[in-house]
């Protein structure tokens, strides 16, 4: 086994995981030219001409979800603390129940390319719309940073250049940088030229080669055991921290990572339960309120398409939750705590490890090599097209709700709209090079559940009153978006990640009085109230056009078409 | 996909595709008080809000669970598989099932009378273009 550590990145790795990532590119760039050729009007950049397969759709949308962070995340987390990383992926999968039976149809049916049209249908549209593109853009930058900034780490050490080592003349913190850049450069020429069209194609590639990879390696750790999964875990929790802890059966159990029980603290025992209550309450809502989950659902020609894909979608995504399960298990049970820690102490690499094992137990070292330049390459490939996805939910409301409807009054042409698309697609790929550099320090899972929590307050409250609230008008709206924006982003201010513990993100100064991490807990409340406050303050409602919105968005009468199919 | 599009830019008209004409708002908003609608707006609330409230509570249930359950949780019901483990693999199994259950249901009682109203709609629009334009 320390063996197989040592040569977890040989030279020969290391050349088929880079000739693997090269084709890969190669593959997505080929794509993007394509897309690039059949991407004219407003429709085909913002919705990729709404003429996607409920199937295509559905993988897309797995593959905007199954994210790197998801991907080596959860394996790694349940790697290191057992039933704990579980929790992400039952939240993550519940919350589709939210958008299948309350989103998805009616706002295919009633919106035309971002989350804004919806929001703003009944209401003024300047300052709704301006809340709307404010609420994409930070919530998708935030998740676009967790991303990045775990995409520079994660090729590192997909490459295996560790703290100390050098490789092509580059150390560990400048391959960090390097990783971020190109990874940045390559989602803006995604989005840029391949719009909507484009960035989905990427997307169901990489959806079908990580199920693959997923697949294989679950399949070929199975073996290990006879398929015998109670096996394995007994094997993982047996070689788990926490038996070293003397209590390996705390590892099948929840409590290692989330809601810790503090002894003799109470009081903080009581909060970390809370916070995990918290975290529940963001995973399961925050989905939903996601922009470029949202304008996924555009891609397909109707409303039945859209439900159909989120099916797909749901059966995706489980069944890749269900492997990570089986990853991390293995994991733990195959390379172990310390070797895990020993690369990344955040167990990022947990996934990429398990393949070098197994593939070296059942075939020898060459087979571990390639097994492992697979497997880095499907997560090469998770990380790119996420990333895209992000880039075009921010792009479109740019241009659509931002410069289009407030800017321009709704006068811009296709052409006009689509090119202002493709220069803030531009800008944002650059603004979010910069800022995930200087991120770089930051916890990935913390920025995750902060674009989560984000989301849970500032859209999803919003859009759900927009879809079946009669009295509800704009100064609810814009109060329901921005105070579930700020109370989000206030309350993680003043919490104990940003300040007033040893792992926070100034620990040597304490202005924390707000003790969750998580603030989806308090957030969404606060976010509903103002909404319904705000909605009472104004004289302003409209029955008509809320009598034209529910309508359009239960039977589809007058939807927006496919362009061609 | 869509490779044999027309070079030219569709940017008008904004709100519909294809051929069919725009609908009046006015016929927007009669319809909504049509008793039809209404009869399609109580069958598709029927369904939509109770199973929410549903799935929410039973996940609720289960975050709670994790939370102060932890002795129940850890029970061991056979061969190193506990509490913890079947119930989350009972939040994938009724994730699945209230999918399919949703989607007979919007099959059976909602698709058919949805495109009949929307066709009436659509239909209605198309009529009175025709009037306009023959008049």
């Amino acid at each position: 086994m320390i063996l197989a550590q040592e040569a977890a990145m040989s030279d020969s790795s290391r050349l088929v995981t880079l000739v693997l990532f090269g084709l890969m590119v190669a593959a997505t760039i080929g794509i993007t030219i394509w897309a690039s050729r059949n991407t004219r009007s407003a429709t085909d950049f913002h919705s990729g001409g709404r003429g996607f397969s409920p199937l295509q759709n559905g993988l897309a949308i797995g593959s905007d979800y199954m994210s790197a962070a998801s991907f080596l995340g959860i394996a790694g987390m349940i790697a290191l603390f057992g039933y704990d990383g579980f929790l992400y992926s039952i939240g993550f999968l519940v919350a589709w129940l939210v958008a299948l039976l309350l989103v998805a149809e009616l706002l295919r049916n009633s919106g035309r390319y971002t989350m804004g049209d919806v929001l703003s249908y009944r209401m003024q549209q300047r300052p709704v719309r301006t809340a709307a593109a404010v609420s994409t853009v930070v919530v998708s930058i935030f998740y676009l940073l967790a991303q990045m900034v775990g995409a520079g780490a994660l090729i590192a050490l997909l490459l295996g250049i560790q703290e100390g080592q050098t490789f092509l003349g580059m150390d560990a913190p400048t391959a960090k940088i390097v990783g971020i850049v190109v990874i940045g450069l390559l989602m803006t020429i995604y989005v840029a030229f391949g719009g909507m069209k484009g960035t989905t194609w990427v997307q169901i590639v990489k959806a079908v080669i990580l199920m693959a990879g997923a697949a294989l390696l679950t399949i070929l750790t199975l073996s290990l055991y006879g398929f015998n999964l109670g096996a394995l875990m007994t094997d993982a929790a047996n070689a788990s921290q926490a038996a070293a802890d003397g209590n390996a059966a705390g590892f099948l159990e929840p409590g290692l990572r989330y809601g810790v029980e503090v002894a003799g603290d109470s009081v903080q025992t009581m909060w970390n339960k809370l916070d995990l209550i918290s975290l529940g309450l963001a995973l399961v809502l925050g989905t939903a309120g996601l922009p470029h989950i949202l304008i996924r659902f555009y891609t397909v020609p109707d409303s039945q398409s859209a439900r159909k894909s989120v099916n797909w979608g749901i059966g995706l995504i489980g069944s890749f939750y269900v492997m990570t399960l089986v990853l991390g298990f293995g994991a733990a049970a195959l390379v172990g705590h310390e070797a895990i820690t020993a690369q990344d102490p955040a167990g990022n690499t947990a996934a990429p490890q398990l393949a070098s094992v197994v593939g070296e137990r059942i075939g020898g070292e060459m087979a571990g090599a390639i097994l492992l330049a697979l497997i880095a390459s499907a997560a090469f490939a998770a990380i790119l097209s996420t990333v895209a996805g992000l880039v075009i939910a921010s792009s479109s409301s740019l241009a659509h709700d931002f410069y289009n409807s407030v800017i321009r009054k709704g006068k811009a042409s296709g052409t006009e709209e689509v090119r202002v698309a493709r220069f803030a697609a531009i800008g944002v790929g650059v603004v979010a090079i910069v800022l995930a550099i200087f991120a770089q320090n930051l916890n990935v899972a913390f920025l995750v559940s902060l674009a989560f929590a984000m989301a849970a307050s500032a859209n999803l409250p919003t859009l759900l009153l927009s879809l079946f609230w009669k009295r509800f008008n704009t100064s609810g709206a814009l109060a329901g978006i921005y105070g579930g924006l700020i109370s989000a982003v206030g309350l993680v201010f003043f919490s104990p990640v940003v300040s007033g513990s040893e792992t926070a993100l100034m620990p040597n100064v304490d202005f924390a009085w707000f003790p969750l991490p998580n603030p989806a807990l308090v957030s969404v409340p606060i976010s509903l109230l103002c909404a319904v406050v705000g909605t009472y303050m104004s004289k302003e409602q409209d029955f008509d056009k809320f009598a034209m919105l529910q309508v359009r968005a239960l039977t589809g009468a007058g939807a927006e078409k496919a362009g061609s199919h | 996909m869509a490779t044999d599009r027309p070079t030219q830019d569709p940017t008008p008209p904004p709100e519909h595709g294809g051929a069919d004409e725009p609908i009046k708002d006015s016929a927007y908003v009669t319809m909504h008080a049509d008793p039809r609608f209404i009869d399609l707006k109580h069958r598709l609330y029927r369904f939509i809000f109770p199973m929410s409230i549903a799935f929410m509570a039973w996940y609720l249930l289960y975050v709670l669970m994790t939370a102060f359950g932890r002795d129940v949780m850890g029970i061991d019901l056979f061969g190193g598989v506990n509490v913890a483990l079947i119930f989350g693999i009972l939040q994938f199994v009724s994730t699945f099932g209230i999918a399919i259950l949703y989607t007979m249901y919007a099959n059976r009682n909602f698709d058919s009378r949805a495109a009949e109203l929307r066709a009436e709609l659509q239909n209605g629009a198309n009529a009175d273009n025709d009037q306009e334009a023959g008049r």
